[in-house]
């Protein structure tokens, strides 16, 4: 039978994924990419807890909607920064991001 | 609809989606290309919504699927386009004797966690939905009425939030006057 757990592990799996991308990658780009891992790793347990622990509300698929809106806002913001740094600086490595190093 | 419900409940349906969607986001860390890591995010996306229905959370997989697919990863593409990328945002090795430590540090952590998750929980007090009420009028219809009753000034908060994204976008990518 699959239970809370099983739900939950998966999520600690997909989250240790995009942390690791996040950490790992050098371009933004993918970055944002794996803080969208990272959202949908919370997401997942937020929806099975709301599942297992209390089947009788819908408050956490509600907050896994508000989530999703906000990553949407920040998606559209940092791809946003992404195009200015690129036309500052012609490359989106993080590397290559040094101005204020001083 | 119920019937559809509870074919997912099944059990294999979980274990195949979830080493799929394991899968994709690994490929998604490791390929070298960015357009290929949006297109394995995508893959890992279905996957999750597939695994929101064996919750029996039919709105948030759709959401998921119009939402993050549709609206989030075009623009994720859109932009690795119109910034040709290609191949020159490459994933960079760092090699040397701690990368070893700390990938076994890495599993440490991850075990560690996993054992932290080990508690007893306890199903918690009813709520205003019963399940019961919820077969009946569907997953979406309580979603719905929760979010226009309860959370409505979040709700607010959430599209002026969004307002102001776009707002951002726009401001931050215009041109500037020299």
């Amino acid at each position: 039978m699959i239970g809370l757990y099983h739900y939950l592990m998966l999520s600690l799996i997909l989250f240790c994924i995009g942390l690791a991308g996040l950490l790992i990658r050098r371009s933004v780009i993918s970055m944002l990419i794996s803080i969208e891992i990272l959202f949908n790793a919370v997401n997942l347990a937020a929806v099975s807890f709301n599942r297992f622990l209390y089947p009788n509300s819908v408050t956490g698929q509600i907050f896994v909607v508000f989530i999703i809106t906000v990553a949407a806002a920040e998606a559209a913001v940092a791809l946003a920064l992404v195009m200015a740094v690129y036309k500052n600086f012609k490359t989106v490595e993080v590397s290559g991001l040094t101005t204020l190093k001083g | 609809m119920e019937t559809v419900l509870q074919y997912f409940s099944i059990n294999p349906v979980f274990y195949i989606f979830a080493t799929l969607a394991v899968i994709f986001a690994l490929m998604m860390v490791t390929s070298e290309n960015p357009v290929y890591s949006a297109i394995f995010l995508v893959l890992t996306f279905f996957c999750l919504s597939v695994i929101y229905l064996t919750l029996e959370a039919e709105f948030v997989a759709v959401i998921q699927v119009l939402v993050y697919t549709g609206a989030i990863m075009v623009l994720f593409v859109f932009v690795i386009m119109l910034l040709n990328l290609g191949r020159d945002a490459q994933l960079t090795e760092y090699a040397g004797p701690m990368k070893y430590l700390s990938i076994l540090l890495g599993f440490a952590i991850l075990i560690q966690i996993g054992l932290a998750t080990k508690v007893t929980f306890s199903i918690g007090a009813k709520g205003a939905y019963p399940i019961e009420r919820v077969n009946e009028m569907g997953n979406t219809e309580a979603i719905a009425r929760e979010l226009f009753s309860q959370y409505l000034y979040p709700f607010e908060i959430a599209s002026i939030l969004l307002l102001l994204g776009m707002i951002g976008a726009i401001v931050i990518s215009k041109k500037r006057p020299d």
